[in-house]
Parts: structure tokens; C-alpha cells; sequence
């Protein structure tokens, strides 16, 4: 997607687990409307072509290596990413933890919870909390989204471990919306549907399921990373959502209705 | 009333709305051990959970409540560190998990209940309390899966969300000015609590599922 003069512009934009899927359309987007990004991508070899990519369509974007369970590690993005652009108004939290697999409360073990904890919720603490001294001198500018899921309000029967995770996030949005809106700074979620790596490997896997999906989504359809989500989190981070803080915006199709 | 027969265990008894619930649950005719605080260790929360169940000989309704006492303390978020986030956050929640999952079996024979207690701040979000609310929101939507997961099995699982002065420490000003004043003029005392969970285990709510029933005078009306 070609960059554009675009409501963005002169922003500075951390987007998690950037190297694929709903994080890379996300970062797509956001420097197509004019931000400089920052893909935080656990791994390089992920994380350095999605950059090139941006680049190469006139983007401004870097990438820094990033596992956002460390502490120091969402430290060392955040300082990297203001030396080299002079500040921070939005972070996007969107790294999750690989699919995980079906799993029975019954027998579920720490490792799988462990997993899930570390980064969508540990993540989420860290990249508020470092993000935050940023955010409030950005101000009215300054943005915090997490990409959530729908999962994450109505409960999942074959993932019952990661729908609490998802939220979690909820939970913290609304509460640091209240906290930080003083300053001006919006703080929201976003549950997306999208055609990303691991639903790709789960329609492989099992052929029904992208008609079973479509067929429940009123739109009839599966979201595009880009086109659909990216442009949710370009809406959230932009001027025009100004006034949105403490929401959660599910873009999947109209699968789930829940408010 | 419940049926003597209850057999009951209420975690967190050992703060002020589990230990009424234990206290109230009783009253109401149920067979109640009442134990503290779920520890993070999965070890030592599934050996306590199967204490109980010795005791009572079974279970029938696990009911759950009780949090790391620091999360109900107003903190602003970027005075955190990561150990009042284990506690707050991990302990809640595995503490959570690992109860319910040694009681799963149990109420598996017994076709029982779960019933989670959770203060509104989850659904709401409260200033100060970040790492507290996200606890409880996901506490809520892992009994809402519990829910989805067990129901084929017999088990039902549900939430009662409170009122947040009955849990949170300096709720009134930390907090509950975001909500609206109570509908009515009787304010929900904990003992008022246990007429919903009774409610909530027993024949008449038979077609409870996965569901959260607020009692706080209608204040937090959402969706």
C-alpha cells in the first residue's frame, strides 16, 4: 500500500508482532497513512522484510527485534524508537503467543498458560507501562491499542485459556482509559477476524472451516489485514477517534454481536 | 434455602465477601468448608480443593472469590512493578484455574456448579486498578469458557458480579465515582449475595449458563 500524506503523518507508531499477519497489516496501514513504524517482531527474519516491505512502497518503517515477555526488551524498542524518530504517540500491542493448540481445563498445564500470560497480557503491561511517559507527552495525540479478540468477550469452548488473556486486555484498556484520559490519550481495543498465517494453517488443516466461517459472518467473508484491520487501528490512532477511549471495536464480518 | 445436601466450598474466605458467602451460604442450609485465598502453585491449590472435597464428601457448587490483597488497593499503573503484577494478575488467575480444574471431576458426578464472584470493576474498568480489572474481566470470560466447555458435561458455570465498595479497599474514591448512583435505595450487602448464588445453583436457575448477574442496585447497566 503506497504512502500517502495521511492523517498520520509526523506520527510514531510501535506495532507488536508486526512480522505477519493482523500486526503487519496494521503496520502496513498505519505507514501508508503517513507514520513511521516500528515492527516489533520477536524475530528478525520475520520482522526485517516486513520493514523492507514498507520501505519499499515509500513507508517509513524499522525493524527492532522485540519479545515483548522481557521487560528489557520493550525498553530497548521503546528507546530505540525515539532516538530515531524523536518520540512515540502510538503503540499497538498485537503480538499473541503461536496458535495454541485445543486444549480441556481439565488437564491443561501451566506451560500452556504460561505461554499465553507472557505475551498478550504481560505484553500488554509492558508496553503500557514503558509506553506511557511517551504517551502523556504526546498528549492528545498520544494512542494505546490492543488487538484483542472476539474470543476474549463471549468465551471459547476449544480455547478456554485464551479467551481470559484476551480479556485481560479489555479489563486494563478501560482501566488506563479512565486513568490516562486526563491527559488526552485514548486508550482502546480492537478484536479482529482476518486472513493471517494461523487461520491460513487452520483452513488447511481443516477444508470446512473458511466456508463454515464464512457462512456465520453476515458479510461473508474473512477480514483482510489491511483493508479491514489496519484500517480500524489507522481510525483509532488518527485525529477522528479522538473522542473514542475505553472501547473495544470487533472487526470480524458481524460474526459476533455481543453489546 | 439450599438443600442440606450442598455440599459446598468457598475459596477466599478468608476476605470479607468470601468469608460472608461461607458464613451465608451456611445459613441458607448448604454444607460449607470455607478455605483462603487460592495460592498461584497448582500443587497446593488443587491439594487444598481435594482437602475439601474429602471433607465434604463430594462437591456440588465451587463457589470462588478472593484476590491478592494488593489488587484491591488503588495503585497508579506506572508504580507497578512485575512482582505486584505476579500477584495481582498470575495469582488471581491460576489460582482460579488450578481450583477449578481439581474440582472439575467432582462435579462432574454431581452435575454441580461453579459460581465466580467478581466485583463490576472488571466490566466497568476503574482508574488505579488496572492490573485489579483486568484480573476480574478475565476471570469472567475464563468462567463464561468454563461455561461453554462444561455445560455438555452437566456442569454449570456462572458469575456474580458485586458491587465494588464490597471489595475493593477505598473503592468510593478511587472508583465508583464513574458509576451511577444505585437505581435503589437498598445498597447489596455480601449477605445479599448469597440469595443469587442460591439462586443461581439451584432448581430455578437450572438454564443458567456462562452468564454474569450484577447485583449492585442497577448502577452498572451494561450491555
Amino acid at each position: 500500500m503506497a504512502r500517502t500524506v495521511g492523517r498520520l503523518s509526523g506520527r510514531t507508531a510501535i506495532i507488536t508482532g508486526a512480522g505477519q499477519g493482523v500486526g503487519l497489516g496494521i503496520a502496513t496501514r498505519l505507514a501508508a497513512e503517513g507514520a513511521n513504524v516500528v515492527i516489533a517482531a520477536r524475530r528478525a527474519e520475520t520482522g526485517e522484510p516486513a520493514a523492507e516491505g514498507i520501505r519499499s512502497e515509500g513507508g517509513s518503517a524499522i525493524c527492532v527485534v522485540t519479545d515483548v515477555t522481557r521487560r528489557e526488551d520493550v525498553q530497548a524498542c521503546v528507546a530505540e524508537t525515539v532516538r530515531q524518530f524523536g518520540g512515540l504517540e502510538i503503540m499497538v500491542h498485537n503480538a499473541v503467543a503461536g496458535a495454541a493448540a485445543v486444549h480441556r481445563l481439565d488437564d491443561v498445564g501451566p506451560g500452556v498458560w504460561e505461554r499465553l500470560s507472557r505475551t498478550a497480557v504481560w505484553g500488554s503491561f509492558y508496553c503500557a507501562q514503558i509506553a506511557s511517559p511517551h504517551l502523556h507527552a504526546a498528549g492528545r495525540r498520544g494512542r494505546l491499542i490492543f488487538i484483542t479478540s472476539p474470543s476474549g468477550v463471549e468465551g471459547s469452548h476449544t480455547l478456554p485459556l485464551y479467551s481470559p488473556v484476551k480479556a485481560a486486555q479489555r479489563g486494563l484498556a478501560k482501566s488506563l482509559a479512565r486513568e490516562w484520559g486526563a491527559a488526552g490519550i485514548t486508550v482502546n481495543c480492537i478484536g479482529p477476524v482476518a486472513e493471517t498465517p494461523a487461520l491460513v494453517a487452520a483452513f488447511q488443516s481443516n477444508p470446512q472451516l473458511r466456508d463454515r466461517l464464512a457462512a456465520r459472518t453476515p458479510l461473508g467473508r474473512i477480514g483482510d489485514a489491511v483493508l479491514d484491520i489496519g484500517a480500524a487501528a489507522a481510525f483509532l490512532a488518527s485525529d477522528d477517534a479522538s473522542y473514542v477511549t475505553g472501547q473495544t471495536l470487533i472487526v470480524d464480518g458481524g460474526h459476533f454481536m455481543g453489546f | 434455602m439450599m438443600d442440606p445436601a450442598t455440599r459446598t466450598i468457598v475459596t477466599g474466605a478468608d476476605q470479607p465477601l468470601g468469608a460472608a458467602a461461607a458464613v451465608g451460604l451456611r445459613r441458607r442450609g448448604a454444607a460449607v468448608v470455607p478455605i483462603d485465598v487460592a495460592p498461584m502453585d497448582r500443587t497446593a491449590a488443587c491439594a487444598r480443593i481435594d482437602a475439601a472435597i474429602a471433607e465434604l464428601g463430594g462437591l456440588d457448587v465451587l463457589v470462588i472469590s478472593g484476590w491478592y490483597p494488593p489488587a484491591l488497593q488503588p495503585r497508579p499503573f506506572e508504580m507497578l512493578d512485575d512482582a505486584d503484577f505476579e500477584g495481582i494478575w498470575e495469582r488471581g488467575m491460576q489460582g482460579m484455574l488450578w481450583s477449578m480444574q481439581a474440582a472439575i471431576p467432582h462435579l462432574r458426578e454431581s452435575c454441580g456448579n461453579i459460581v465466580v464472584l467478581v466485583p463490576t470493576t472488571g466490566m466497568s474498568g476503574g482508574s488505579q486498578f488496572g492490573a485489579a480489572a483486568a484480573t476480574f474481566e478475565a476471570q469472567r470470560i475464563l468462567m463464561k469458557a468454563a461455561a461453554r466447555q462444561l455445560g455438555p458435561d452437566g456442569i454449570r458455570v456462572n458469575a456474580v458480579a458485586v458491587a465494588p465498595e464490597l471489595v475493593l479497599a477505598d473503592a468510593e474514591s478511587a472508583e465508583v465515582h464513574y458509576l451511577a448512583p444505585s437505581a435503589i435505595a437498598q445498597e447489596a450487602s455480601a449477605d445479599d449475595v448469597c440469595d443469587i448464588v442460591a439462586f443461581v445453583v439451584g432448581h430455578t436457575g437450572r438454564h443458567l449458563c456462562g452468564q454474569t448477574i450484577t447485583i449492585d442496585g442497577g448502577r452498572w447497566l451494561a450491555p
